[in-house]
């Protein structure tokens, strides 16, 4: 036990100490900080950055409109003072202003013309002449000054109060959509759609991750040629299990400290956003009982042992670290597959395809917790299918266990498949 | 025991018996199965027939492994981690506690002059230590845990003289504090000096074993001489040494031949012959046979893997 323990603690400690451990577990949540809050923040950024006190307005309507959209625009978010420049045109000369500083337009001089005449008020029609390096948002920001102005005049034709009049215009519609499952378990759709996906491909990542780990590690132990010396100390399945054990530790401590950074952020979201300026509607937290989560980490746990016990024989059985990038293929194909198969699992969670490979061991992990966000999934299926997983598990291990003794110390040529399965079964 | 991997029989009814307390060398040439039987002994391959006792347990209790120190053919240490922390990790492998692992890691680094008043080796990564160092320290790893059977293979392998000799010396100390060790060589002129005893092996089956001196005198005992020869004597000799009654083989090296006679005939004999021929002489010596001669005589030419020489 103690040099299980021995086994587990170098595995875990020389990780932990690594520079690459350290760089990835602190870079993956600013990764996470940059996608939750960048987006936003960047959006709302160009937004306010688009400059329109260089833009023209040509005035054909005869009226003070188009004083009253370079006042709308000056008072918007951007608070510079400087104006839109308005030329007020009859309908002779229109056309010749136009085509002058159509040109201007072009050589990106002027950033944008908004062109109105007496028939805007009336229909709301007008003309815009955007430069080639324009932000797209110039054009909202010119139509909702448009937009406000013709109100604001309009409202004072016919006598009412502005402020009163814009509630009466802005109606919006919001629908909350909530899904009832067959257990009267609620929630939001969206939510749990997101929380399934993510839980499917953080395990997918995090297992292909951590079994190239253990491919690695133990590739470079026989390489080096340490294993003989392990191996004269210890029995293999001592050796194998306190490798699968100690990166699977290293896994669930990084894994735990994104988990919490990611729920961190997503609480302080708003707060983060309103910090830069920027409001927002905060995003839901899935709500997950705790009980919920059982099932998660048990998926977790056991894929990352199955898999890391085939990664683990992968490895025992190469001489080197080229030919264990080929000869992992078989094995990241099963995990590739199971991620193809998100896509039918998330359309139809509770159709014949989810719910098989949802029972198969080899795709269980990955796509029973999508089920589980999605859906509400039986319990006696989940039972069955962690019992499968946990077997599959604990077989891999002994079959990788057994292989480890005569593998590690042949060197040379790949064995063939006979090979494999003969040291499989003369290893007791 | 017996081994057979795919296409060959490694190891074929090898029978070893090695007294406690001395030095073993287990000689043979490359891919004779020295290897081989070394794993099976520590139980890191299983024997397809036969029996392992080690330190009077078979071999296969897990208690036994603590009382064995074994050094590899082929070194190997964790590269990326450091020496205390590798050499703390084989000691509790070995089932040392930290502070126990400590304390001999110490005295072993300071007795392989890894650790001095002017500098600590044990605090550096063992990819920045030389392969010398490194060797010291899969030694050092090999000894922590007091074992009380010792397996090298192939230790002389990749060391420079002065380590060479420092190895012979520890070797030797080891047999003093009462420790039994067995290792493997080509080397044999190491294997001479060290042995008490030996065992031969050649195409996986056991070819000469026993005690140095008995196995000296049972393959020469009276019947060799060496000779070395003086100005043209080495002509002179010429017909005696083709005499079929007296000399039975011949190990030529020119100006110096060993000589196995005839039974029956004594080294008295051929000295008279050789004076009768007027042959001039600068050495006459009844010698032992050399262990180097005894294995080249035990292996032959055929126990030699093609296009291996099998002498060191």
């Amino acid at each position: 036990m103690g040099k299980l323990f021995a086994v587990i603690e170098r595995e875990f400690g020389e990780r932990v100490r690594s520079k690459w451990f350290l760089i990835s577990t602190l870079f993956a949540p600013l990764l996470f900080a940059a996608l939750f809050i960048g987006p936003p923040y960047l959006a709302y950024k160009s937004s306010r950055s688009v400059d329109l006190s260089s833009m023209v307005i040509i005035d054909g309507s005869g009226t003070q409109m188009g004083e009253g959209i370079a006042t709308e625009l000056a008072g918007g978010l951007m608070a510079t003072g400087q104006r839109a420049t308005v030329i007020a045109v009859g309908a002779t000369d229109s056309v010749k202003v136009i085509d002058s500083l159509r040109t201007r337009v072009g050589n990106n001089a002027v950033p944008a013309v908004a062109i109105i005449d007496g028939n805007t008020l009336a229909t709301g029609a007008m003309r815009l002449l955007l430069a080639g390096g324009a932000p797209i948002v110039t054009s909202e920001r010119v139509q909702a000054a448009t937009e406000r102005e013709l109100l604001r005049q309009r409202v004072a034709d016919a006598g009412l109060d502005l402020e009163q009049a814009e509630r009466i215009a802005k109606v919006r519609v919001m629908a909350k959509v909530e899904r009832v499952m067959k257990d009267g378990r609620s929630g939001n759709a969206q939510v749990n759609l997101v929380f399934g996906g993510g839980v499917a491909v953080l395990l997918y990542m995090v297992i292909v991750l951590y079994g190239q780990i253990v491919l690695r590690g133990v590739t470079e132990e026989k390489q080096s040629r340490v294993s003989e010396l392990v191996l004269a100390s210890v029995s293999p399945k001592v050796l194998l299990s306190g490798k699968v054990l100690g990166i699977g530790g290293v896994a669930l401590v990084q894994l735990g400290f994104w988990t919490a950074s990611v729920v961190v952020l997503l609480m302080n979201r708003a707060r983060l956003l309103g910090a830069l300026g920027v409001t927002s509607t905060s995003m839901s937290l899935p709500n997950v009982a705790f009980t919920e989560l059982v099932p998660l980490f048990a998926y977790f746990v056991l894929g990352y042992v199955m898999y890391a016990a085939l990664f683990a024989a992968v490895g025992s059985i190469v001489s080197s670290e080229q030919e264990a990038q080929q000869a992992q293929t078989p094995v990241l194909m099963l995990l590739v597959g199971s991620v193809a198969l998100l896509q039918p699992a998330l359309a139809d969670p509770d159709g014949p395809i989810a719910r098989t490979m949802s029972m198969v061991p080899f795709s269980s992990p990955i796509l029973m917790p999508l089920r589980l966000g999605l859906s509400s999934v039986p319990t006696t299926e989940v039972v069955i299918s962690i019992g499968l997983l946990s077997l599959t598990a604990v077989a891999a291990m002994i079959a990788a266990g057994r292989l480890y003794r005569t593998a590690l110390l042949m060197y040379g040529k790949r064995p063939s498949i006979g090979e494999i399965i003969r040291w499989i079964r003369m290893n007791e | 025991m017996r081994k057979a991997y795919a296409n060959h029989l490694a190891v074929r009814d090898v029978s070893l018996l090695v007294p406690t307390g001395s030095i073993f060398g287990l000689l043979g040439p490359n891919g004779a199965g020295k290897t081989t039987t070394i794993r099976m002994i520590l139980n890191l391959m299983i024997p397809d027939a036969g029996r392992i006792e080690v330190l009077g347990r078979p071999n296969r209790d897990p208690a036994i492994m603590d009382r064995l120190g074994y050094l590899p053919e082929e070194r190997g240490l964790y590269r990326k981690m450091q020496v205390r922390r590798v050499l703390r990790f084989l000691g509790r492998l070995k089932g040392l506690d930290t502070r126990d692992a400590d304390r001999r890691i110490d005295h072993w680094l300071e007795r392989l002059g890894l650790r001095t008043s002017a500098q600590d080796w044990s605090t550096a990564k063992v990819e920045d230590l030389s392969r010398g160092m490194q060797q010291k320290v899969q030694f050092a790893g090999t000894m922590l845990h007091d074992p009380e059977l010792v397996i090298l293979d192939e230790p002389f392998s990749g060391l420079d003289p002065v380590n060479a000799q420092a190895l012979k010396d520890t070797v030797l100390d080891l047999r003093r504090e009462g420790r039994t060790v067995i290792f493997s060589t080509h080397v044999m002129d190491a294997a001479e000096r060290m042995c008490d005893a030996v065992a031969i092996i050649a195409r996986g089956e056991v070819v000469a074993n026993g005690s140095l001196s008995a196995l000296k005198s049972e393959f020469g005992g009276p019947g060799r001489v060496f000779i070395q020869f003086a100005e043209d004597g080495r002509d002179r000799a010429r017909a005696v040494l083709a005499d079929p009654a007296l000399v039975d083989k011949l190990d030529d090296h020119g100006q110096q031949v060993e000589v196995d006679l005839v039974p029956g005939v004594s080294s008295q004999q051929l000295l008279k012959a050789l004076l009768a021929n007027d042959v001039e002489l600068a050495r006459f010596d009844r010698t032992e046979a050399s262990l180097h001669r005894i294995f080249l005589e035990k292996v032959g030419a055929t126990g030699v893997e093609p296009g291996v020489s099998g002498h060191g």
